[in-house]
């Protein structure tokens, strides 16, 4: 819910911003405008973005003997840490609508908490609390299509994207950091360990597919387009690799098993297109 | 190559690396690492022995701290197919130091602990399902040591402290006795302090144990003659063959029968380990263990517990030994049971510390590890690991 308004906010702001676009759009087309019905794009593009895991079948190492399974289980921190990604586009546009090809390296940072607690029986002041805070980063060299769609025409163009995406991961890793409160060695205070990190590319699968669709805006300057863009990803497929969610675990032997997941990624990034066809003065198309 | 060429071209490489999405399945019950968490403080587990039943559940068999009595008390502890804790038990306080290991006949399962009163044996058989128990006390039998089983034979080890005897006895399911043997620990008061203190836990754990081989020569690791020593015997008489320790600083931590008169075995001399994958052994004689070589392991902690058992991986009957390193994990050491060569190595355990009390070989060719973690480096517990037949394959 919180992503539709996000995207729905963009995207009226974008038309109330460039509602000059619609006085462009109306008046008489020129032999320029004829001639950039048709472009050829190259670009780069840099941004951010926010990931979430979201577990279907749950696992853990834990099997509580004389408390609820749910008192241990993972909460999940969604959207919460910023990461980036760079990219390349290849756009070819056609009278409003573009096929655009936007390889990119995106940097997916998820995480998850887990917390446990012990008592004494017969002084249950004396505890000790435990939380594990695990944090994920998934390196995805991702291929991602798009069908773009240009509302208005003129300088500042906003458009709708629609799209899917085939990514591979190229490295991933995951780290721990427990903190606590101790009662029970004669302080209150809460404690922190030195954080651990191992190699995870084991622990998800080579592939995440999924679909994305998103808003943007385009605004010309001289022969360079300036191209502002959010898109919302919806992975569709399993990316922990199952074989190994405990044999290839180093954590597994501290409880940790990472869920069954599906990723959802917001990211938003800018980026400058150059084209690739040229129009001489006397009206020419030069490639 | 013309453009279609490369599309098609792109979009099978494509589909190539994405097989993996269709592939990600598995069963989860071949592969799992479980740890059974209580949030009290006071609560403790001693895990001893696991066995997997035909219907997928684990039967796990352990001791706890029980206050106002020098000796462990029991639990039994069931976990279903996927690992899930499904039911415990922990027995009346008159039930006490229960042993290796728990047998099954007929999926019928039973072990052997002792009455805190009377210090008598006692046979314990265990209904699966609600985990209730018949006891069936063992005639004559007083502090076990060790209870295994050949098919539907069961072989007792136990020492008798008015005769100051080491007994090795075959039971019925009844708890009355058969055949049996003993054999003097030795003349004075001193020499039964380490047997005492291994019942009462506040000396060194010992190894005892007691089998028999293919052939029919039965054998137990216990004090014989001041020694801790694995002596060989025909149930009818004298010791055949004594294989000498040293009191209790040296001797052998676990042995099995392989083939003739050649056993696999682990020993230990004052703090040392050694494994020895084959080696032919007099049982008709008397020899030092101390003379065996083997590959020393200073990995393992001192006078390290040595589980050993022979498995077959792919169709290949490989030696497993399970133990403890220094870092706090298991160590997994498969071997070739043909030649004695190390095959492959498995540590189990990161940060906190691991100890292995059983394996046992699991219906779907895998394994599972019975062992003790110490939860945020305090708390033990419970866990079990379970490895998928390809995992166990890894070893060969």
């Amino acid at each position: 819910m919180k992503i539709t308004k996000l995207l729905g906010f963009m995207l009226i702001s974008m038309l109330l911003t460039f509602s000059e676009g619609i006085a462009q759009y109306k008046r008489k087309p020129n032999d320029l405008d004829k001639f950039l019905k048709t472009q050829w794009w190259l670009g780069l593009r840099l941004g951010g973005s926010l990931t979430a895991a979201v577990p279907e079948d749950r696992y853990s190492g834990y099997s509580p003997i004389n408390y609820p399974t749910s008192e241990s289980e993972k909460l999940y921190d969604d959207y919460a840490s910023l990461s980036g990604l760079a990219g390349v586009e290849i756009t070819f546009y056609h009278h409003g609508f573009s096929f655009s090809l936007q390889p990119n390296y995106r940097r997916n940072k998820f995480t998850y908490t887990n917390a446990y607690a012990w008592s004494e029986t017969s002084n249950p002041d004396n505890s000790l609390e435990l939380q594990y805070e695990q944090d994920h980063l998934i390196d995805y060299i991702e291929l991602p299509i798009f069908l773009k769609y240009d509302l208005m025409q003129g300088k500042a163009r906003p458009f709708i994207q629609v799209g899917a995406y085939y990514a591979f991961v190229v490295g991933a890793n995951k780290s721990v950091d427990m903190s606590g409160t101790d009662s029970a060695s004669g302080t209150l205070g809460p404690f922190e360990t030195q954080t651990t990190t191992i190699g995870a590319k084991d622990l998800f699968i080579k592939s995440s597919t999924g679909i994305a669709g998103g808003v943007g805006l385009s605004y010309d300057v001289w022969n360079v387009r300036l191209v502002f863009d959010a898109v919302y990803r919806y992975g569709l497929n399993n990316v922990t690799n199952v074989s190994n969610r405990f044999s290839s675990n180093q954590l597994a032997s501290i409880g940790d098993a990472l869920d069954d997941m599906k990723l959802r990624n917001i990211s938003f990034s800018i980026g400058c297109a150059f084209p690739l066809r040229f129009i001489s003065k006397n009206n020419q198309s030069v490639n | 190559m013309n453009r279609i060429n490369k599309i098609v071209l792109g979009l099978v490489f494509l589909s190539c690396l994405s097989c993996d999405i269709s592939d990600n399945e598995i069963d989860p019950t071949t592969s799992f690492l479980k740890i059974y968490d209580h949030n009290s403080f006071e609560a403790s587990f001693i895990p001893i022995d696991i066995k997997q039943a035909a219907t997928g559940e684990f039967l796990i068999l352990g001791a706890r701290r029980i206050e106002d009595s020098d000796f462990l008390g029991v639990f039994l502890f069931k976990v279903d197919e996927f690992g899930e804790f499904v039911s415990s038990r922990n027995l009346s306080d008159q039930y006490v130091h229960p042993v290796k290991s728990l047998i099954n006949i007929d999926e019928q399962y039973y072990f052997v602990a002792m009455n805190s009163t009377s210090l008598q044996a006692t046979l314990i058989a265990v209904d699966l399902g609600t985990l209730d128990i018949t006891e069936s006390p063992i005639g004559g039998a007083s502090y076990p040591l060790h209870v295994s089983q050949r098919d539907s034979e069961i072989l007792l080890l136990s020492y008798n402290n008015a005769n100051k005897t080491t007994d090795l006895s075959i039971i019925n399911t009844d708890g009355s006795v058969g055949t049996g043997v003993s054999y003097s620990i030795g003349a004075g008061e001193d020499v039964e302090e380490p047997i005492i203190e291994h019942f009462t836990r506040t000396g060194k754990q010992l190894p005892f144990f007691a089998g028999v081989t293919n052939n029919g020569v039965y054998y137990f690791n216990g004090f014989y003659n001041y020694t801790l020593s694995l002596v060989f015997t025909d149930l009818s008489g004298d010791a055949t063959g004594v294989l000498q320790g040293q009191q209790d600083n040296g001797g052998i931590s676990a042995a099995q029968h392989i083939e003739g008169s050649t056993f696999a075995l682990s020993r230990f001399n004052f703090g040392d380990n050694y494994i020895v994958p084959r080696q032919e052994i007099s049982t008709s004689g008397l020899t030092s263990s101390s003379d065996i070589l083997g590959n020393p392991y200073p990995e393992l902690v001192d006078d390290a517990p040595v589980i050993l058992d022979q498995i077959t991986v792919e169709n290949e009957e490989m030696l497993l030994y399970a133990s403890n390193t220094k870092t706090g994990k298991i160590i997994l050491m498969a071997y070739s049971s043909a030649n004695g060569e190390l095959k492959g190595t498995k540590y189990i355990g990161f940060s906190d510390p691991y100890s292995v009390a059983d394996f046992t070989s699991t219906n779907d060719g895998g394994l599972a590890v019975l062992g003790t973690i110490e939860v945020a480096g305090r708390f033990a517990r419970i866990s079990l690991i379970k490895l998928s037949k390809e995992e166990l394959n890894e070893l060969k």
